[in-house]
């Protein structure tokens, strides 16, 4: 707590929404599991290049709202694959929610195989 | 029971395996999540660096907000990194008090310090008072 809430108490209002926003940018990496590790490469590609070093304090808030924006992480994947198909020219195949349906036809026939 | 075991393992896996089976559908959609990585990554540098800039702007702004209000503002941690004006002054090991210091030398501390508001606890910290230019 001392690391968390102490520092959010110190800190303007601005720098709050900041380092939220922060977080939460690489807390939507749509790869789920791999998020904290991007921040991390986040941190130090910011304390080397960034004017001002983010601090501890900073890093762990920071940290704390990347682990808080999984659900958020998971309900945009299918806006980044949107996105992702739209960048790179994959409109057709690119369909999450066709790919979505098309995994769960797959996992309904697997009682039909397992069952006695 | 082995043997329906291994049947069943057999079927499964020719399901897995037919064309437009399991490791299609996996294989799409592993494709299009890391089409959608790319596409994170192709605006991050830009959200990352306005981010940076506002914080930047916002803790000069802070900074000079604690001069014009109090005359001083206070410098906190051990990433101040003044080595240059340190050796040019002779004078400056972070724990001493100077009444002025060069407009230079105040924009590259307001940009390397870990500033804070003042307190009054922090008076014991360490103080520097500087002209606002």
């Amino acid at each position: 707590m001392d690391h968390l809430v102490t520092p959010l108490h110190e800190m303007t209002w601005t720098e709050r929404i900041i380092l939220i926003l922060f977080g939460f940018w690489f807390g939507i990496f749509p790869v789920p599991g791999l998020s904290t590790a991007v921040l991390i490469f986040g941190f130090v590609v910011v304390n080397r290049y960034a004017i001002q070093a983010l601090t501890v304090s900073e890093t762990t808030v920071a940290t704390a709202v990347n682990l808080l924006a999984t659900p958020f992480c998971i309900a945009l994947i299918p806006f980044w694959m949107h996105l992702g198909a739209i960048l790179f020219g994959l409109d057709n195949r690119c369909n999450a929610k066709r790919i979505i349906d098309e995994l769960f036809v797959i996992l309904s026939y697997l009682p039909i195989y397992i069952s006695p | 029971m082995n043997c329906s075991l291994f049947f069943h393992t057999y079927q499964f896996i020719f399901l897995l395996s037919s064309t437009d089976g399991f490791f299609v559908t996996v294989g799409k959609f592993a494709g299009c999540i890391g089409a959608a990585a790319f596409a994170w990554i192709a605006f991050s540098p830009f959200v990352i660096s306005a981010l940076m800039i506002v914080r930047s702007r916002v803790r000069r702004f802070v900074a000079e907000e604690q001069i014009r209000t109090n005359g001083e503002f206070v410098v906190l941690g051990n990433d101040v990194d003044l080595d240059e004006e340190r050796i040019e002054r002779g004078s400056y090991n972070g724990t001493r008090t100077h009444d002025r210091l060069p407009l230079s030398m105040y924009h590259r501390l307001v940009d390397s310090a870990e500033l804070k508001p003042l307190t009054p606890q922090d008076r014991g910290g360490i103080p520097l008072t500087s002209s606002p230019g």
